[in-house]
């Protein structure tokens, strides 16, 4: 799990960035707003940002307003870690959207037991859909022992409502569901959210992959396919899970 | 001592050198700190009178550093008052505390090696 830590006061920038390796994660600094959106320009790979507010320049609330904006940064979850313990900094906070709020000064403990939990809350979602009841299972259990996160929907219309209201950075989607089939679902996710990847999935030789590419899908699986093959397509998407798993093993 | 090393402790889970390495990191922050506080003060700037301030302010609860907080605390609300009529003794009272501080890094950071 890699984590943006932005901060000026020296001391909480080294005490935040110890713990959080302490615990394994990767850890990049930023000693400013400007800093860690120079950070962003160079990879927008990361897990979890935890920043502070008053910062000289840009501050904590101006550097969140520029996550917000769009695309793949509004996605990255957002830790206040600030000395401003005053309500009205609180809700200007939520306001913005960020998934947590921690009050200076801090130990291991609380800083540790907010991140696992904004992870945990955050966690990459792949959103299943196929009227195969079997298949829905089988997807998700080849999916969740490889520690992702699976929300399962059975027709087009569920999916999209999943869409709008989950964290969901991955669908996998049956072309021929009923009522609003794969194309449909496809076209109002991407309507919706272009940055989302859709991997089609249909019955062997329907369907070729420049087909559905042609469509706006990401990608094509063709069933029956292998546990490893589905793995493989998603990896694509969680190139540091794979990995990750990949020296687990 | 002026200040707390077992709630320093705690902040670092009990990491000792950890603890060490930010006692130095605050002897070079209170030092710049309090220059940029003196400067802002003689140009009569309280944004840049909060800002310097306000930087300390979470260290110094962290090493439970209740005198130099206080005085901190109170520093921060002139800059914010706009009113720096006490700001100049104020700040003397504040680096006597982080002088005192630093003096006492250095003895804990002796003992640590001994």
């Amino acid at each position: 799990m890699r984590i943006l830590v932005v901060d000026d006061d020296p001391f909480s920038l080294k005490l935040v960035m110890s713990i959080l390796e302490k615990h394994s994660f990767d850890v990049v600094a930023a000693t400013s707003a400007r800093a860690a959106l120079k950070e962003l320009e160079k990879s927008t790979d990361f897990d979890l940002i935890i920043s502070d507010v008053m910062m000289p320049n840009v501050d904590g609330f101006a550097l969140l307003r520029q996550l917000r904006i769009g695309g793949r940064l509004s996605r990255i979850p957002v830790v206040l870690c600030t000395a401003l313990g005053d309500q009205e900094s609180v809700e200007k906070g939520i306001a913005l959207g960020i998934e947590g709020y921690l009050v200076k000064p801090i130990t291991a403990s609380v800083l540790i037991g907010k991140v696992n939990s904004v992870l945990e809350k955050t966690r990459a979602s792949i959103l299943v859909v196929t009227d195969d009841e079997l298949a829905r299972k089988r997807i998700a259990q080849i999916l969740e022992r490889d520690a992702f996160k699976v929300i399962s929907s059975a027709n087009g219309e569920e999916a999209l409502q999943n869409v709008k209201k989950e964290r969901v950075t991955l669908v996998l989607a049956d072309i021929g569901l009923p009522g609003m089939n794969g194309f449909e679902l496809l076209a109002n996710i991407k309507e919706y959210s272009p940055e989302i990847p859709v991997i089609l999935m249909s019955r062997q030789s329907k369907y070729t992959r420049d087909e559905v590419v042609g469509a706006g899908a990401d990608d094509l699986i063709v069933r029956p396919f292998l546990n490893t093959e589905i793995l493989l397509k998603v990896g694509q998407y969680y190139k540091r899970e794979a990995n990750a798993h990949t020296h687990c093993r | 001592m002026q200040f707390d090393y077992n709630r320093l402790l705690t902040a670092t889970d009990g990491d000792e050198d950890l603890a060490k390495e930010l006692m130095m990191i605050l002897e070079t922050q209170f030092v710049d700190q309090l220059t940029n506080a003196e400067r802002a003060v003689a140009e009569g700037d309280c944004r840049q009178l909060h800002l310097a301030i306000h930087t300390l302010r979470a260290p110094l609860a962290t090493i439970g550093a209740t005198p130099a907080l206080e005085l901190a605390q109170a520093l921060e609300a002139l800059a914010n008052s706009s009113d720096l009529l006490n700001a100049h003794t104020l700040l003397g009272k504040l680096r006597k505390e982080l002088e005192q501080l630093t003096a006492d890094f250095v003895t804990i950071r002796g003992v640590m090696t001994t």
